[in-house]
Formats: structure tokens, sequence, C-alpha cells
């Protein structure tokens, strides 16, 4: 801006003489023409020509203006002349000492106003460049004001300059407005402290002391609704006005508190699978003694109270599933299912979960599409929510479940486009406040005097696990809409699915088996049943026990039953051994994880190749069964 | 004449001050200060020289409309031309003549001739008298100079 500003300095100055007296004009014309004075001096006697001339290209820097002329005189001369070219300096020279006049012309914009035969060549001289230079400010103050009021007006971010003593607004731009959700002419004699919370008047007035600042206060809408806004403080930008900047970071702080809560879900998720994974160790010793006390009870009694345990193991065995669910360590099932027939099939129970208070209400399309999970997870996922939705209505209300297509356009920084499934339990119950929505999928967290705070927590890591997401509308006694959306899946996809089935199998074999195990409990149970079973085993502590079994024994190992996670070598390293120097030997791969631990430990056998713990000795005798056999077809 | 010992013009052309201010001698009045109307035209002789003829031409016109705006009692074209003839004389620094100029304006001003005719008489008489006392001027700087022909420009 300064250098165009600047531009026209160099060179000589063009002046323009508007005077029709002879005698005028040549004193004057002859008091401009020493060399020193750098001028070009046209004149002219009418104010008709000065106006063309100020049109021509290179106008004029400054033009001498006797005010009374054949075609115009007194005030409206200078009037005309200053509409036509108010960037260019006027200078009025006139035969009147008029003082009012003279005050009149300076005021709306004339640079001076000198009076004939008061003045000589330098005084004229120096009054010209005065005239020109001060124009010149007067313009890059204007382009400097116009910069300002274009980045007042246009900033994206809220300005307000305000009273210091009152706080009262005196100006205000429209992101401001839009940011305390009101129209800027009503913003603009108000204070910005009536939107603020009510604390931060005197965080406000602390930082006024202090000249400048910066920090943070919510605004809170006439809507209900609040945003977080960014501040930067400076006192004193105009005599006694203050000016703040505003900015709103209420989805910036959104994202932060999300991946904050994703961050401590994880950790959570994480904690929970740790602690499954050695719990299903200890339920897997209880199940298999107790299933070995079952296979040799003698008497009916004996036989009962092993029915006692492992019907006891197996309520605990639901609750580490439950936390391995949310840990997405559970072991999956994956089917293409029509999520409306799962909902039909479950349409009695929802209803047997619901007292006589609640109205239900389910709203499913047909033919919405495929979506992958598996169908007991999902299951869980539809009365868990259910059973959510119930307690937040004590009352009785209304239940309402959705099914239908979800066309996600992008935009959604938490879900990715593309087509999904939405499955929508609302209810028109208590509803929760922001601080609740934040924790309600964290496990044990509960508002409920009986709930174990898992419920939700287990719809939160099916869903994950599921590849799906979530999202929670609710506020304080209005309810709550809680969305699952599931990735559909592709029609062609959909059409290439296999038909899945189960087949019996006889649990009994003869072949030889090395299990490999470090729980030492487990590993004697596991071993005693499948001897009782018929077949051949051998067992190793570890690892490194195994592979030094395995090479010694010159029979053939049908297959060989690994844990996973051991000290001194892991089931990684069996199974490599093992497929090197027994490659017609399964691998049978058990783990207290999901399957998602085998790729994690580098193992790449198929689902099929791995049980997790704990697990029945019937399920593991059907599963032995169903490997050799498919190893022989 | 006063003369600042800071004034450009003086400090170059000192040597020149004492015959000038000998030219000037019997011209200065309470109407006519040749001193300011030489410091005026920057002491440029041929300047002057040139505005006393544009001012003889320019004066005889501006007196025969405004002694024809009397006759026709035209009010406006009294006030413009002595308003004209007044800016001339105020760069002569003849304020005697100036002030006759500025009476008959006003008179112009205020839509009534009333005592025009003998203003306007007044007027010429001056303009005469400042003729004759600007050609008075003129000839003795001429005569002053070392150089009359350098007398305004040599200064610079």
């Amino acid at each position: 801006m300064a250098t165009v500003l600047m531009g026209r300095q160099t060179g000589l100055m063009n002046v323009l003489l508007v005077e029709d007296n002879p005698v005028d004009a040549r004193m004057i014309r002859g008091l401009l023409r020493a060399p020193s004075a750098s001028l070009r001096c046209d004149h002219v006697t009418r104010l008709a020509e000065a106006l063309e001339r100020l049109n021509m290209v290179d106008p004029p820097d400054v033009v001498l203006l006797d005010l009374n002329l054949d075609d115009s005189s007194g005030y409206e001369t200078f009037d005309r002349l200053r509409q036509a070219a108010p960037r260019t300096a006027v200078l009025v020279l006139s035969g009147s000492d008029d003082e009012e006049l003279a005050i009149r012309t300076v005021r709306e914009g004339a640079q001076d106003y000198l009076v004939k035969g008061s003045f000589d060549g330098r005084l004229l001289l120096r009054a010209i460049r005065y005239a020109v230079e001060r124009k010149r400010s007067e313009e890059a103050l204007r382009q400097s004001e116009t910069t300002v009021r274009a980045i007042f007006e246009n900033s994206l971010d809220g300005i307000v300059i305000f009273d210091g003593g009152s706080g009262i607004c005196s100006e205000a731009n429209t992101a401001a407005a839009d940011l305390v959700g009101v129209p800027r002419e009503e913003l603009i004699g108000r204070r910005l402290c009536d939107f603020c919370d009510k604390g931060f008047g005197e965080e406000w007035e602390r930082i006024s002391l202090l000249g400048s600042g910066r920090g943070e206060f919510w605004i809170y809408l006439t809507n209900g609704s609040r945003r977080l806004v960014d501040y930067c403080f400076t006192s004193n930008v105009l005599p006694g006005h203050h000016l703040a900047m505003l900015r709103d970071v209420t989805e910036r702080q959104n994202l932060e508190e999300q991946l904050r809560q994703s961050q401590k879900m994880e950790a959570v998720g994480r904690l929970a699978g740790g602690v499954a994974h050695d719990f299903n160790n200890i339920l897997g010793i209880i199940s298999g003694y107790a299933e070995l006390l079952q296979l040799q009870a003698r008497h009916e009694a004996e036989r009962a109270r092993a029915e006692k345990i492992i019907a006891a193991t197996e309520k605990a065995s639901s609750l580490t599933r439950q936390l391995l669910a949310f840990g997405r360590k559970q072991v999956m099932s994956l089917k293409l299912l029509d999520v409306s027939q799962v909902m039909e099939g479950l349409s009695s129970m929802v209803h047997c979960l619901v007292s006589d208070e609640v109205q239900i209400s389910i709203h499913s399309g047909k033919q919405l599409g495929f979506v992958r999970a598996d169908q007991s997870q999902l299951e869980q996922v539809i009365l868990n929510l259910t059973t959510n939705a119930r307690e937040a209505m004590p009352e009785g209300g209304t239940l309402t479940i959705t099914i239908e297509k979800h066309q996600n356009p992008g935009g959604d920084p938490e879900m990715p486009a593309g087509n999904y499934l939405r499955l929508a339990v609302s209810d028109t119950g208590i509803g929760m406040t922001p601080e609740v929505q934040s924790r309600i999928f964290e496990p044990f967290f509960t508002t409920k005097k009986t709930g174990s705070g898992l419920g939700l927590s287990t719809v939160y890591g099916i869903v994950k696990q599921s590849e799906g997401y979530i999202k929670v509308q609710s506020a304080p006694r209005q309810g709550s809409i809680f969305s699952v959306y599931l990735p559909l899946v592709a029609e062609q996809e959909c059409a290439q699915a296999p038909a899945l089935g189960t087949q019996a199998l006889n649990l009994q074999g003869n072949e030889t088996i090395l299990l490999v195990d470090n729980e030492d409990d487990l590993r004697s149970a596991t071993a005693e049943y499948l001897e009782g079973c018929g077949y051949r085993v051998l067992t190793a502590a570890d690892g490194k026990e195994a592979i030094e079994i395995s090479d010694r024994y010159d029979g053939v190992i049908a297959l060989v039953i690994s844990d996973i996670v051991m000290p001194k070598l892991n089931g990684r390293g069996v199974m490599d051994h093992i497929h090197k120097t027994r490659p017609e030997a399964g691998v049978l791969m058990i783990s207290g994880y999901a399957n998602d631990d085998m790729p994690r430990h580098g193992i790449s056998l198929g689902p099929s190749c791995f049980l997790q713990k704990p697990f029945t000795f019937q399920a593991l005798g059907a599963k032995i069964r169903e490997m050799l056999e498919k190893s022989s077809s | 004449l006063a003369l600042d010992k800071d004034d450009a013009y003086g400090a170059k052309s000192g040597t020149l001050w004492k015959s000038q201010h000998q030219a000037f001698a019997g011209l200065k009045s309470d109407g006519f200060d040749p001193d300011a109307l030489w410091r005026r035209v920057d002491g440029e002789l041929e300047l002057l020289r040139e505005l006393i003829a544009v001012f003889e031409k320019e004066a005889a016109e501006l007196l025969a409309r405004i002694g024809v705006a009397v006759e026709q009692e035209d009010a406006i074209e009294l006030e413009r031309s002595a308003h004209k003839i007044k800016g001339s004389l105020l760069q002569f620094s003849a304020g005697a003549a100036a002030a006759v100029a500025l009476r008959l304006e006003e008179l112009g001003k205020g839509r009534t001739l009333a005592g025009a005719e003998e203003k306007l008489h007044v007027l010429g008489h001056e303009i005469d008298l400042l003729l004759q006392l600007l050609h008075t001027m003129t000839r003795r700087l001429a005569g002053a100079a070392p150089d009359a022909s350098q007398a305004g420009t040599g200064k610079r």
C-alpha cells in the first residue's frame, strides 16, 4: 500500500492552476517556474476545463483553485471539483479574506486556503508540498481504514470493540453476532458478558486490568445451547475502548474430548481384555476339572454338583465375554445378517423385557440389505439397548426401535462416507446430561444402583468390533436415541456368501495329539479328558519343550494343540517348527484372547484353527474331530 | 527594508539591496508596498514587468466592465469584476486601490449601487497612480541592477 502511494512522488509534481484572472495566473505560474520547485504547472480558466483534466490518464497531484470563475463561483466551485476528484489535493486561492469560507472549504477537504497577495513563492511552494503530503497521508489512512474495515467485516473470527467502563459493545462484526446468536444491531449496545457464564465477569475485569490476555469462556445462546469461545483481549485499542477477538472452538473441543474418550476406552478395553484372558484360563481349569468330575461321577449327586460348578463357570464365562466384547477381543462368528430378520426373531423377547407401562413401536424396513456381524452379538446389542431404554423410563413411556438405511455423504469426522444400516433405539425417558453421556460407554459406569455398568460398554465393544459406529442424542427429560450404524455389505458380496452349517461329530479318536500349554492345571485336565476320549496325548509346558518332544517322537503326531502366549517359545514358534518338520500335522491354537490375537503374533491360520478359552471339553472334542476328519479327507 | 537574515533572497543578493532600497525610495505609502511586491515576485524583474503589462491590459478591461455594470445597474457584474480587479491589486500590494475595489465588490454583493460611480472614479485614479509607481519602480530596478537583464534570474 505504501509503495502505491509513494510511486507518484518520483518525478515532477503536476499542478493544475484554475484561475481566470490573467494577473493572478501569471503571478502564480511565475512563482512556480523556479527549477528547484520540480513542478509542472498547467493552467485553465474555467471549472469545466479543470474537471476534464481531472479525468485524464495523468491527473494532477494538486489543484490550485480560484473560487470565482466565469462558469462557477464561491463554495460551489470547490464542492464540484472535490466531488469530481476526491483523492486530489486542493489548495484554494481566493481574493476574499473570508474566514468562514476558508473554514468551510478546509473542513470539507481543501488542504489549505490562501488569500491572494498574502503569499510569496516560497510560501506557495511550501503550501503545495504540504497539501500533497497531507492528501497522501489522508489517502493512506483512508486505504488503511478500508483494509481494516474489510478485515473486520469479513473475518471468520468474531471481533468486538467495547467501552472499557461499561463493557457495552460499540462495534461488532457479523461473526461475533453469529457467535452469540443475536443480530449484529442487537449485540451493539449490549455487554458481551451478558452472554457469558456468570463467573466470567470477574475474569474479564482481571484481564482488563492486565491490559491483554487470552483464554476461553462459554457463551450461552438463547436456544439453550452453548459455545466455547477462545478470546484474545487487548485494552485501549481506542481511547477507553478495548478489543476482543473471539473464535468458536466448540467443535475443536468436542473433537478433543472425543479423542480423549476414545483413548480412554481403548485403554480400558486393553485392561478388560487382559483381565478376561487371565480369568478365562482360571475358568478353563475349573470347568475342565468339573467336566472330568462329571464324566467320572459314580453317583447322581456327584454329577449334579459337578453340573453346578460347570453352570457357575458358564455364568462367569459370560461376564468375561462381555469384557472381551468391550475390549473387542471376543470371538466373532461373522455372517451376513438381515438385521430386520434378527429383529423379528427378537421381537417377543423385547416385549418381555419391558413393563406394561412402556409402549413398544418397531419400524423395520424390508430388504434393507445385509451387514456382516455376529448374530448373537447383534442380538445382545438390541437387548442391551432395550434394557437401557426400559431403565430410563421407570414411569413408562414409548420405546421405538427403527431399522433403516442410512447414506452418509461424508463430512462427519466420526464416521466415513458410505451406506449404513441404522439401528436406532429411542426412549422418552429421563435423558442424560452431557456429563453422563460422555461416560456411558465406560465399563462399570452406571447411574443405577443395581446395574453392572457393562451393558452399554458391551454394546460399544460389539459395534466397534463389527466396524460400526454408535451415536447418542439425549438431553435431560427429553429421552435418548442410541443409533448404531453398521456398514452395509455390497450386493455382489452377499450373493457369494457361502451357506453356513453344522455337522455332528464323533468325539472319540485314537490319534496322537501334542498338547502345549503353560497352565499346568488346565493342561493336565485337558490331557486327562483327551486320553479319556481315546487319544494318545503328549504334553509340553512351553514351546521349547514341545519342539523337543516333537523332535524326539518317532510316531505320527496328527494334531498339535498350542496356547499362543507362553514363556520361552510362543505358539508361533511351535507352529513354524511343526509346519517345517511335520507338515502333515494339524495345528489348533487356543488362547484366552480372541482370534485376532493370532495375527498379532504372526500366526497365519484361519479362524477354524482357533478355540477361545474357556472352552468346554465337548467343544474341544468336536473341534479336534472336525480338524482331523478334514485333514484325512 | 526589514529583511530577515535567513531570507534566501536577501542572503543571495545582499550586494544589491542597498541600491534597490534606494530604488524604492519615495514609492512606498499606505496604499502601496513595493518591498512586499518585490518579495512576492521573488526579485524577478522580468516577471514584474510581465505582470504589469498584463495588469495594464486587464485593468483597463475590468474598469470598462465595471463602468458598464454601474451604468446598467448590473450588481452581479459589478461584484464579479470588482472582485477580480481586487485580486490583481492585492498581488501588487496596492492596498489603497484594493480597498476601493473591495467597496465596489461589496456594493455589488449588497445589490445596491449607490456611490458606485464615485468609487469607480476613485479606483481609476488609484490604478493610474499605481501604474505610474510600478513603472518608476521597474525603471529604477533596471538601473540599480549591475546587469538589468540578469536582475531576476541571476539571483537564483
